[in-house]
């Protein structure tokens, strides 16, 4: 009897197919005892032992839906919003009007409960997905930093779930091709295995205007091992180890004035990771304890055409190298009425950088001799070469501990939880800048001869240490009553935060004022002054709801969030690249979300979600220009999100015919602080028909997404005076062939 | 002067080619500065010298609470030549955080080798220490001013730093806009040098205009005549147009006139000149004491 209560106990914390609400998710509603696995789950995604708005996506919902990534989450989680632009660098979330573009995510994310400690790997393709889960508002009790506006859970298949041979192949639009295999299969009684290969190759949609080669391509592949051991009933081990590389264009900026992509110099993201995750779980009488250890290398390469023209002003190419190691121990348990979870997480993140700036020929004209020359034209200056580099190296440490704690005491329809987490954090940061170049002045003679004057060389060799310490207390507490079978009410408060840390790129800026101050003018940045950057905090107020009946569900959720210390990118002043992090003092987000499903008929399902945020600045004030009252920029006001999926009564022999449309939409979106430059609302269609043979053994899914090829823009930047926009993808359609052997 | 301010003011000394010591002794507490380069000039019933170079320690005594001050190869007016003077026990008149004065009446110098009686009574001998902070590109810059008096009956002699910043209000009236404009983020260093016998006005963060407040612009005002004054200041004077210099070369488009510029070694400096440019004419002047216990940085 015992074994059974810590077996159910186990389940109820492995992963499951009772839901929050599911978009288009045709299979009715229940719940399945799988075989015992524990996946080191802290969240539980049920509806009625979550007091926050959860959207749950399973796997074959997202097949359906052709995700395969986190991203392709945005929209069908209301006020969940995540730009496709730039690179897979570039995984920029935003939720509930708050997001960030660079450094530290608003979003934490975790693949088989592991956490990913750099956003610079959050876009990633995964085929074998078992589900996905949002978790919107604070989650920093349980998940620590970078979780402030919410978390994204993504669970791989269980090596458990029978033995089979599954592939895939699919072929679309942009001479986009991908393949999958995944292969499981059992190890004895007591363990079971799956291996799992993907890779996809796509031409693009974008042109180099300059030179007529694409510049959106994209070359990747991946592999995921997964094992699962049970040496014992109340003992379980699961190791996942994931490897992945890719190679990408990217950045198809197109510069507004001339309407065209176009440039000069190579653009490139090239990425490796690599990741192991070690779950080790044990069942007491009450308890189950977890630990949860990983270790994750990036190694990435990011080489830019950094004024993305034709002209030769300048390069970057920024190469990293980076570790990350994480430990989590926790225990949860529970007598009567009463529930707890308590841990004790830690990491460590070594990490080296080395990003050099080349000037080029007209960089140099226009952005140092050109400012210098206009001041005094009788001495002009020439610089000694036509290029020249502005040399950084980095290397940065980055560790923390925390301590958290929940408990939740259930008494009739009401269940009360209060929660708790200390966070303590450590980063520093050893810089070097150097540059070693130098510049002729002339003398304009009277007949308009020049002759040499002075010759000044240019030597910058400069090193720094940086430090800071970031401790925060996080609590949490909520409170929900149980409307009978028919859901809950809830409202909870919890306090989010995102970590503090250097802007590693604002010192090409350092650098390149150092030099001009060289010169006689420009205003030299302090490193300590403008590199650094302090946490973010805010308060998350919500109430909500979860309801359901026999064919359908709802959720509703109402919040507000006050963010202080908001951190913003803005570009320094003046004709500079880079980017400058600063502290806006205040910001306010409120919104609404609502999602539902419905099967009105048999083998009809409709879902939807939308989401309306109205995110502004409370105060903010940059170069004496107060931005109260403005739009937070980059995220959407509105999030919507409708699907139809129909189990068509047709059958041909043993197959099966379903079709389903689906249409996304988002905006308008600010790009500036100012609010002076707008994305408006914008929806793309989507749509698929799926031929599936029995128990779906295999299917063959034609689909298209952006079926009407709706014209919209993803990302808005200034650089160098000059505008630029990102569109997104054009419209698409392909096939994709699913084939599974059981044996 | 507590001691904290005294030994970090100590410590970024030797960027200025000072040196500094902080030592216990006899169970005083003292510290010397060794000034290598400094100016010395002599008023001589009235007559003035230029600048020439010397060499100088002043000694702090945080116990008595006096200053001294040694003067490497002293020679007078009328000949005398004191090899190393040492002027000691001067004692504190206005003794506050970054400044110190000391003032005695009627001190002989120590002079090795030299009977008392062969050495000249100085009726008065004055010694002002001056540290200020100044933020200069973002980080915080020390300028240090030393000043010294030794009056004798017929002569005196004033010591200082080769060089003195200051910052101050600068306003600037111009036949372009009605209002005069007004800033606190130009500083300026003034210079001598003894080679040349010119002077020489560095000015940081130059802002004359509203539209150089973020320039960031460094000028400088070169080869400029000087003379000295029986009541311890350096006057510079150039009234003729001249061209700055920006970058080691000279500036046509912002010709320079009328500049006077008054260092007063123990109260501060003063500047003004005209500058012709940007169609129009800019009239300059600038008022900067030395900010006895006043951080640079504080708006006055």
């Amino acid at each position: 009897m015992q074994n059974i209560k810590i077996t159910l106990l186990l389940v109820a914390v492995t992963a499951f197919t009772a839901t929050a609400t599911s978009p288009g998710d045709s299979t009715a509603r229940h719940r399945t005892l799988r075989p015992v696995e524990v996946m080191g789950v802290k969240q539980d995604a049920a509806v009625e032992s979550s007091v926050a708005a959860v959207t749950l996506v399973r796997g074959e919902q997202l097949r359906r839906l052709g995700i395969n990534a986190a991203k392709g989450l945005s929209e069908i989680a209301p006020n969940f919003f995540a730009p496709d632009y730039g690179s897979r660098m570039t995984s920029s979330i935003y939720v509930r009007g708050l997001g960030s573009r660079m450094d530290q995510p608003v979003v934490g994310m975790s693949v088989d409960g592991v956490p990913f400690l750099n956003k610079d790997c959050y876009d990633f393709d995964v085929d074998d997905i078992e589900r996905m889960e949002v978790w919107r508002g604070a989650q920093s009790v349980l998940n620590g930093r970078n979780a402030m506006a919410g978390q994204v859970n993504i669970y791989t298949r269980s090596p458990w779930s029978g033995p089979r041979l599954r592939l895939m192949a699919g072929y679309g639009r942009g001479n986009s091709w991908r393949a999958g295999a995944v292969w499981r299969t059992r190890l004895g009684q007591t363990a079971a295995t799956n291996i799992s290969a993907y890779m996809r190759s796509s031409d693009g949609f974008t042109r180099n205007a300059a030179n007529g080669a694409k510049i959106d391509t994209e070359r990747q592949g991946s592999a995921r091992w997964k094992t699962s051991w049970r040496p014992a009933s109340h003992m379980s081990l699961t190791n996942t180890a994931a490897v992945s590389l890719l190679r990408q264009g990217g950045y198809p900026y197109r510069e507004i004035a001339t309407g065209t992509i176009a440039r000069n110099d190579t653009c490139f993201y090239r990425r490796s990771t690599f990741s192991d995750g070690l779950t080790i779980s044990w069942a007491g009488r009450r308890i189950v304890a977890t630990s949860l250890t990983s270790v994750q290398y990036l190694d990435d390469n990011m080489t830019l055409d950094q004024d993305f023209t034709t002209d030769d002003m300048f390069t970057l190419t920024q190469k990293r190298r980076e570790w990350g190691f994480t430990q989590d121990l926790f225990t949860r348990g529970s007598r009567g009425r009463y529930s707890w979870l308590g841990g004790v997480f830690g990491f460590f993140r070594p990490s080296r950088m080395d990003a050099p700036v080349d000037f080029k020929d007209q960089g140099i004209a226009r952005l140092i001799e050109q400012h210098r020359n206009e001041s005094n034209p009788d001495y002009p200056i020439s610089w000694f070469t036509r290029r020249f580099t502005l040399g950084s190296d980095f290397r940065t440490r980055n560790g923390g501990f925390a301590l958290y704690h929940e408990s939740r005491y259930t008494t009739g329809p009401w269940t009360i939880e209060a929660a708790v987490r200390y966070d303590f954090e450590h980063v520093s940061l050893d810089w070097h800048s150097e540059c070693s170049t130098g510049y002729h002045t002339l003398h304009v003679l009277p007949d308009g001869s020049t002759e040499h004057y002075l010759t000044t060389p240019v030597d910058i060799d400069e090193r720094g240490h940086m430090s800071q310490n970031f401790s925060q207390l996080l609590p949490k507490v909520a409170l929900s009553y149980r409307i009978g079978a028919l859901g809950d009410v809830y409202v909870n408060i919890a306090k989010g935060y995102k970590a503090g840390g250097f802007n590693l790129q604002m010192f090409s800026d350092v650098l390149q004022q150092k030099l001009m101050k060289l010169m006689g003018f420009g205003m030299a940045y302090n490193p300590d002054e403008v590199v650094s950057y302090r946490p973010e905090t805010s308060w998350n107020y919500e109430a909500g709801t979860h309801i359901s009946g026999k064919r359908w569900s709802a959720e509703a959720t109402v919040f507000f969030i006050d963010t202080r210390n908001r951190q913003l990118t803005t570009f320094p002043a003046g004709t500079t690249t880079g980017r400058l992090m600063t502290n806006a003092a205040r910001a306010h987000s409120c919104g609404i979300e609502l999602s539902g499903q419905w099967m009105p008929a048999g083998g009809l399902t409709l879902a939807g979600s939308y989401g309306f945020t109205n995110a502004t600045f409370r105060s903010y004030t940059s170069g004496g220009v107060s931005y109260r009252g403005k739009h937070l920029p980059y995220a959407p006001a509105h999030t919507v999100f409708a699907s139809a999926e129909w189990q068509l009564p047709l059958h041909i022999g043993d197959t099966s015919v379903s079709a389903g449309a689906n249409m996304r939409g988002a905006g308008p979106i600010y790009w500036d602080d100012a609010n002076t430059v707008r994305q408006k609302f914008y929806a793309t269609l989507g749509a698929h028909i799926t031929i599936a043979g029995t128990d779906e053994r295999w299917s063959l899914r034609l689909w298209g997404e952006n079926i009407t090829d709706t014209h919209y823009d993803t990302f808005y930047f200034v650089s160098v005076g000059k505008a630029f926009l990102q569109q997104g993808k054009p419209w698409q359609a392909g096939v994709t062939l699913r084939y599974s052997i059981d044996y | 002067m507590n001691i904290k301010s005294t030994i970090a003011c100590a410590l970024a000394a030797t960027a200025l080619m000072m040196t500094s010591c902080l030592s216990s002794s006899n169970d005083d507490q003292t510290q010397t500065e060794t000034l290598n380069k400094a100016l010395m000039f002599i008023s001589d019933n009235g007559s003035m010298s230029q600048c020439k170079e010397t060499s100088i320690q002043i000694e702090y005594n945080y116990t008595k609470l006096t200053m001294g001050v040694t003067v490497k190869n002293l020679t007078l007016p009328d000949g005398t030549v004191l090899p190393n003077a040492k002027f000691s026990d001067i004692k504190l008149i206005q003794n506050n955080t970054g400044w110190m004065i000391a003032e005695s009446d009627g001190i002989r110098p120590e002079v090795e080798g030299f009977s008392s009686e062969s050495i000249p009574m100085f009726s008065k001998v004055k010694i002002a220490s001056i540290n200020h902070l100044t933020e200069l590109n973002g980080q915080m810059q020390v300028g240090y001013e030393r000043a010294v008096m030794l009056q004798t009956g017929s002569c005196i002699v004033y010591i200082t730093t080769p060089d003195a910043w200051s910052t101050g209000f600068t306003y600037v009236d111009s036949s372009t806009v009605p209002e005069p404009f007004k800033s606190a983020k130009p500083i300026y260093l003034v210079k001598i040098d003894t080679e040349k016998q010119l002077a020489s006005i560095q000015v940081h963060n130059a802002v004359f205009a509203p539209q150089m407040e973020n320039l960031g612009l460094v000028i400088e005002f070169r080869d400029l005549p000087y003379t000295t004054l029986p009541n311890g200041s350096i006057r510079i004077s150039r009234s003729e147009e001249f061209d700055p210099y920006h970058d080691n070369a000279p500036n046509s488009k912002f010709p320079i006139s009328n500049l006077t510029c008054t260092w007063d070694l123990f109260r501060g400096i003063n500047l003004s000149f005209n500058c012709a440019a940007m169609g129009g004419n800019y009239s300059v002047r600038a008022d900067m004491p030395f900010n006895y216990g006043i951080n640079s940085g504080d708006k006055q």
